[in-house]
């Protein structure tokens, strides 16, 4: 023990040194973090905010889904479910109940998170593809009651969601307080994302991404943690389609069918798969695809496909994932 | 030193019409190294499986200080004290080494649910974590990347990782699978120098790392325990003499 003592002093070993952190971030990420908020504090000068929020709200669900994909090791199929139904009841509680946007986005949180508790339940005990296709089925299962149900107002969506002030003082009726606002939980969210993903909690999810039959044998009862993730997530992106709701003043039918599904595995291919700013680069990537080439209709969908194949068989890790690779650094 | 920590009262286990493991009892007694043996295919490793909670039982239980476990999850098995390494070296590859130990002993930490804390918080498990690396020759590959280690190395990583949750009861499978000769001795030295205060069973292949090193050696074969003792009286036993090379007058 004197030896280590004594080793630890001389910096050989880098036990007990502290790295140099701000808001949780390393400096490469600090560094992109930054590069992020130049984009949001510039974007609205050359860009449609609609559009920057739009984006904004699938950075959360992306971040939501990557949670669960890139750190805990599950490929979901239906997070359009939690995305969509969050959407919903936010919306619904909004119009009808006439709930202030706080409580409403709170009510499409627990939306997602306890649809999340209940799919999770379910699908847990499986792995891979199984695990997968459970998610499938019951998220279809979520559409076609969403499709039947009068709550949600069928192909007409809920519409003319106000907007209402936030906490009472923020009147987000006004399109650059709004943006502001969306912009500021988005940063937010990418920092407690970062912070889930490097805590002691991250750790054990991470673990069990490397080697779930290890981590059990050590002890860890992997499948709550599973399942404590998955709830996490689901939340996340219920609180992703609330806000989208308060931005477009919608919950449609879209927004709980496979679409979002697909559009967010995309999104964390394109961006990095297990990298706190893949969901990020993804995000602008994928929805620009859909914004810009949206004149040529149909044709966006043949675009994509042909970036999900380049994507997957060259830039396997994504866009962040080979730069992480190339600067050596955790992004 | 005498009474049985571990034990196993007729346990069986049956895959659809085949008997991996039948009818098998085991005592393992306090402080010794017990070496479970027998040819390929003696359901050395189903028995470990089932003694950890990793595969259910088909009947029969097993006991850890007396008190029943049968049935439990390897998770809750593992919190009991009886810990297990794997025959392929199981480790976290994207881990750093020191990473490896210290996520063992984050366990005992408790839930380990605080997203909100800064990963930093485990640092003051750093120590203890390069020590455990220190006494199995560890120490300078600490911040390399698990899944670059050599094989002989990952061997001890794995042990060093089932060492932090500090064990009283270690099941080693196949400690010295596919090493070369340098490497077995270096694994049999490192489980000469852990043995005290703890108890081991493992699973062995090679029969001189049991001869030197084993107190009592269970032989198995065709899912049957075949005979008991020590390695001097098991090695002149003729029905461990037929399992081994075949025939009865080899």
């Amino acid at each position: 023990m004197t030896t280590l003592d004594s080793a630890s002093e001389t910096k050989d070993l880098h036990v007990t040194k502290e790295p140099y952190q701000i808001l949780g971030f390393t400096r490469a990420r600090l560094v992109f973090f930054l590069l992020f908020v130049a984009v949001v504090a510039i974007g609205p000068m050359v860009l449609y905010p609609i559009f920057l929020m739009k984006v904004y709200t699938f950075i959360i669900f992306a971040c939501a889904y990557n949670l669960l994909l890139g750190f805990t090791g599950l490929m979901s199929f239906g997070h359009a479910a939690f995305f969509g139904m969050g959407a919903y009841l936010c919306g619904w509680t909004a119009v009808n109940l006439g709930l202030p946007p706080s409580l409403a986005l709170l009510a499409g949180t627990a939306m997602g998170a306890v649809l999340g508790a209940i799919f999770g339940w379910v699908a847990i005990r499986r792995t891979g593809l199984y695990f997968a296709m459970i998610t499938l089925a019951l998220s279809q299962m979520v559409f076609f009651i969403c499709l039947r149900t009068p709550f949600t107002g069928g192909e007409d969506g809920i519409q003319g969601v106000p907007r209402g002030d936030l906490f009472g003082f923020i009147p987000l009726g006004s399109d650059t307080v709004l943006y502001w606002t969306i912009a500021v939980i988005t940063l937010l969210v990418v920092v407690l994302f970062n912070r889930i993903i490097h805590s002691p909690f991250g750790q054990v999810l991470r673990a069990i991404r490397n080697n779930p039959v290890r981590a059990q044998s050590l002890g860890y009862n992997v499948d709550r943690f599973k399942l404590i993730s998955f709830i996490i997530s689901a939340g996340l992106a219920g609180f992703a389609g609330s806000l989208k709701t308060i931005v477009f003043g919608i919950a449609t039918l879209t927004d709980v069918s496979l679409v979002p599904s697909t559009e967010v595995v995309l999104i964390n291919l394109v961006g990095g798969i297990g990298t706190i700013f893949g969901p990020v680069v993804g995000s602008f990537i994928i929805l620009s695809i859909e914004h810009f080439l949206a004149p040529y209709g149909p044709y966006i969908f043949v675009f994509q496909g042909v970036v999900f194949m380049f994507f997957v068989l060259i830039f396997r890790q994504g866009l962040v994932g080979e730069l992480q690779k190339l600067l050596k650094k955790h992004l | 030193m005498t009474e049985p920590i571990l034990q196993a009262r007729g346990i069986s286990k049956q895959f659809a019409s085949f008997t991996a493991v039948d009818d098998v009892n085991l005592e393992v007694r306090s402080g010794e190294i017990h070496a479970l043996i027998g040819p390929n295919g003696a359901g050395k490793t189903t028995c470990f499986n089932l003694l950890t909670g990793t595969l259910p039982v088909s009947k029969g239980s097993i006991l850890l200080r007396g008190k029943e476990i049968t049935g439990m999850s390897s998770d809750a098995v593992a919190r009991r004290g009886l810990v297990r390494s794997f025959q392929i070296s199981s480790i976290f590859p994207d881990f750093t080494v020191l990473n490896n130990v210290r996520f063992a002993l984050q366990r005992k930490r408790g839930a380990n649910l605080d997203f909100w804390r800064s990963e930093n918080t485990l640092n003051r498990l750093n120590e203890r974590a390069q020590g455990l690396l220190e006494e199995l020759g560890l120490a300078e590959y600490a911040q390399m990347r698990a899944a670059e280690l050599p094989y002989g190395r990952k061997r001890a990583l794995e042990i060093a990782t089932t060492l932090a949750l500090d064990p009283e009861v270690l099941l080693l499978d196949e400690p010295t699978s596919g090493m070369g000769r340098e490497d077995i001795g270096r694994v049999v030295d490192i489980i000469r120098k852990i043995r005290t205060g703890r108890t081991v069973l493992m699973v062995e292949h090679n029969l001189s790392v049991v001869e030197g090193l084993c107190d009592h050696v269970t032989v198995l074969a065709r899912g049957k325990v075949i005979a008991e003792g020590t390695y001097d009286e098991v090695a002149k036993d003729e029905q461990v003499i037929t399992a081994y090379l075949g025939t009865p007058h080899a």
